[in-house]
C-alpha cells in the first residue's frame, strides 16, 4: 500500500462519464479486483472515496467516473495540474484470466474494462440505460455485446436480457461470469446463473470507510455473515452474497 | 533528544500518540510501531456480528458509524498473541462487555497485553448507558482493577452532563487515565426514502467537527481530576494535539484521519517537534495544562 498525490493529466467526457487519467510516481502496480481510496486533504471531504481502476499505464492510471455526489462532482471538474491524493492498492486480486464472460451494468463497466485487458478468451456484455451511457465500449475491440434499456444503441432491453438471448450462441459451458453492475441486476444474474449453473464472481459496492480493514464499515451480507468489502473483496462468488 | 517521551503509572512511551481503537486491525498494513501505543478493536468475551450495513456515513465536517463492535471474542486475540505482541509497540485492548463481571473476565484473559482502554462509552452498544452511570462505572473498573496490575484507562461517553463524575468514580476505582471522549450519538436521514441512512438506525459522531465538543470536556475534566487524560476526538492535523495537550491532556489518540492518510503520524511527529523546537520547549509535557484564560 501506498499513498501518492497524483496530479490530473486529462478529464474528457465520454457520454455520461467522465474518464480521468493522473500521473504519479507510483511504486505498486494495481491488478484486476484492485481498488484505490482518492482523496482532497481538506474538511470539505473527509473520508477518501473508492474507486478501482480503469486503466493503468504508462505510469498513468484511469478512473471512469459517474457523477452521484459531492466527491464525483468534485472530480467531474478537476483541471489538467490539480492534485488529488490516492492511498492503494487495496483489494483481493483476481487470480482468473482464461474464458471469462463479463457482464457490465453502466458504470459497472470500469473494473470489468480493466480485467478484460489481462483476458484473452471473453465476451463482454454492456448494458446502459441509454446511449450515452455505453459510449465507453469502444474501449472493447471485440466479442462485444451492447443494450440499451431505451433501444437508443444495440440491443433494445437490459443487459440480462441480452446476455440470455446469447446463450445458444457462445460458448460459455467451460465459463466463469464476472460481473459488476446495480445491486438489482446482481441479483437477477445470481438467479441465472444459479439455473444454467455456471460459476460466477460479482465485484461488489459498499459505502467504505479506510480501504484497509479497519474501520468494518464496508461489510456486506454473505451466507458466512458479514464480510468486508475492502479486504475480502471486493469480489465475492455470487454463491456467498445475500441480497435482501 | 527525544522532546516527547512520557510515563503513566512508571511505564515509559515514546511518544502521546495512540492510535486509536476501531481504525485499524492486526492486518491493516498500518506502520505502527511509532506509534506511543496502538488500541485494538474492541473485544468482549464471545465475539459481536456487527450492525447491518450501510454502517459509515460521511456528514459535514465528520462521519457517523454504525459499526456495532464487530469482534471475534476474546479467543481470537488470545490464538493472535504472538502476532499482536510483535507489532512493535505498546499494545492495548480495548475491553466491552454486556455485565460488570463481562469486563473483568476479558481483561484477566487478555493480561499478556500493556494495558486496557474500558469501553463504557460506545454509543452502537448499550455500552452508552453503562458509562451515564457512575456508580456502574466504579464497579466495572474496580472489577478490572482486581484483575490487572497493567495500565488501564477508561473511555467515557461525552453524551452526558456527568461526564465529571463518571471519570471520577474511574478514578476513585483505581484508573491510571481517562480517555476523553468517546464519539457523540448521532442520526442521519435519507429524505428520499425517509429512512435512517445507517443500517444501525443511529450512530457515533465524530472527525474535525465535533473536536471543540471534545475540547472543552477535557478542558473542564482536566481541573477535575488528578489521573492523565487520554484526549480522543477529531484529531486531523498535528495542531489538533497540541490544542489538546494544552486543554489539560496528556496523550492524543488519533482516529479516523488515517483512513485518508495511513501515514499521518510522520506528520505529526515531524511537526509537534519543530514546533517545541520553534518555543524551546524540551518535552512536550511542559505544555501540558498552560491553556492560559
Amino acid at each position: 500500500m501506498e499513498r501518492l498525490k497524483i496530479i490530473l493529466k486529462k478529464n474528457e467526457k465520454i457520454g455520461k462519464f467522465n474518464l480521468l487519467c493522473f500521473e504519479g510516481e507510483f511504486h505498486y502496480t494495481p491488478s484486476p479486483g484492485n481498488f484505490y481510496m482518492l482523496s482532497k486533504d481538506n474538511y470539505e471531504f473527509i473520508l477518501p472515496r473508492p474507486f478501482s481502476v480503469f486503466d493503468f499505464k504508462n505510469g498513468k492510471i484511469y478512473f471512469l467516473i459517474k457523477k452521484v455526489g459531492r466527491f464525483t462532482d468534485f472530480l467531474f471538474h478537476l483541471k489538467p495540474g490539480e492534485e488529488i491524493f490516492l492511498n492503494g492498492p487495496y483489494g483481493k486480486k483476481i487470480e482468473h484470466f482464461d474464458k471469462i464472460i463479463f457482464i457490465a451494468g453502466g458504470i459497472g463497466f470500469a473494473p470489468l474494462h480493466f480485467h478484460s485487458l489481462f483476458t484473452n478468451d471473453f465476451y463482454f456484455f454492456f448494458g446502459g440505460t441509454t446511449k450515452d451511457e455505453i459510449l465507453c465500449h469502444k474501449f472493447i475491440e471485440k466479442n462485444i455485446f451492447v443494450s440499451t434499456d431505451d433501444g437508443s444503441f444495440g440491443y433494445k432491453g437490459d443487459v440480462l436480457s441480452l446476455f440470455k438471448s446469447h446463450l445458444n450462441k457462445i460458448d460459455f459451458k467451460e465459463r466463469k461470469i464476472f460481473a459488476c453492475g446495480p445491486r438489482n441486476m446482481l441479483k437477477e444474474l445470481k438467479k441465472i446463473s444459479e439455473e444454467i449453473k455456471i460459476e460466477t464472481y460479482f465485484y461488489m459496492e459498499e459505502r467504505m470507510g479506510c480501504g484497509f480493514g479497519g474501520c468494518k464499515g464496508c461489510a456486506i451480507k454473505t451466507i458466512n455473515n458479514y464480510r468486508l468489502l475492502c479486504k475480502e473483496g471486493t469480489v465475492f462468488l455470487s454463491s456467498e452474497v445475500i441480497f435482501e | 533528544m527525544n522532546r516527547l517521551n512520557l510515563k503513566i503509572k512508571g511505564i515509559e512511551f515514546n511518544n502521546p500518540f495512540i492510535l486509536a481503537s476501531g481504525v485499524w486491525d492486526i492486518d491493516s498494513g498500518i506502520e505502527l510501531q511509532d506509534y506511543g501505543a496502538v488500541i485494538l478493536k474492541g473485544v468482549n468475551l464471545k465475539g459481536k456480528e456487527g450492525n447491518p450495513p450501510p454502517r459509515i456515513y460521511e456528514t459535514a465536517g465528520g462521519m457517523i458509524n454504525s459499526i456495532g463492535l464487530e469482534n471475534k471474542g476474546v479467543s481470537e486475540l488470545i490464538r493472535r498473541k504472538n502476532e499482536i505482541m510483535n507489532l512493535g509497540t505498546k499494545i492495548f485492548g480495548n475491553v466491552f462487555g454486556s455485565s460488570i463481571e463481562e469486563f473483568g473476565e476479558v481483561v484477566e484473559r487478555l493480561d499478556f497485553l500493556d494495558g486496557f482502554e474500558i469501553n463504557v462509552s460506545c454509543p452502537n452498544y448499550e455500552g452508552t448507558f453503562f458509562g451515564r452511570n457512575p456508580e456502574i462505572v466504579y464497579k466495572i473498573t474496580k472489577i478490572v482493577r482486581e484483575k490487572t496490575d497493567n495500565i488501564v484507562f477508561v473511555k467515557i461517553t461525552p453524551d452526558t452532563d456527568f461526564f465529571i463524575d463518571v471519570s471520577r468514580a474511574a478514578e476513585d476505582a483505581g484508573a491510571d487515565g481517562i480517555v476523553c471522549a468517546n464519539t457523540y450519538r448521532g442520526l442521519v436521514v435519507d429524505i428520499n426514502e425517509r429512512k435512517p441512512v445507517l443500517g444501525g438506525i443511529t450512530g457515533g459522531v465524530s472527525g474535525p467537527g465535533i473536536k471543540p465538543l471534545t475540547m472543552l470536556r477535557v478542558w473542564e475534566l482536566s481541573k477535575k481530576i488528578k489521573i492523565p487524560i487520554i484526549a480522543s476526538g477529531g484529531v486531523y492535523r498535528w495542531e489538533d494535539t497540541i490544542e489538546y495537550i494544552l486543554c489539560g491532556a496528556t496523550m492524543v489518540e488519533i482516529g479516523s484521519v488515517i483512513f485518508r492518510n495511513p501515514f499521518i503520524l510522520k506528520d505529526i511527529i515531524k511537526n509537534v517537534n519543530k514546533f517545541l523546537d520553534f518555543y524551546n520547549i524540551d518535552n512536550i509535557i511542559k505544555l501540558k495544562g498552560k491553556l492560559e484564560v
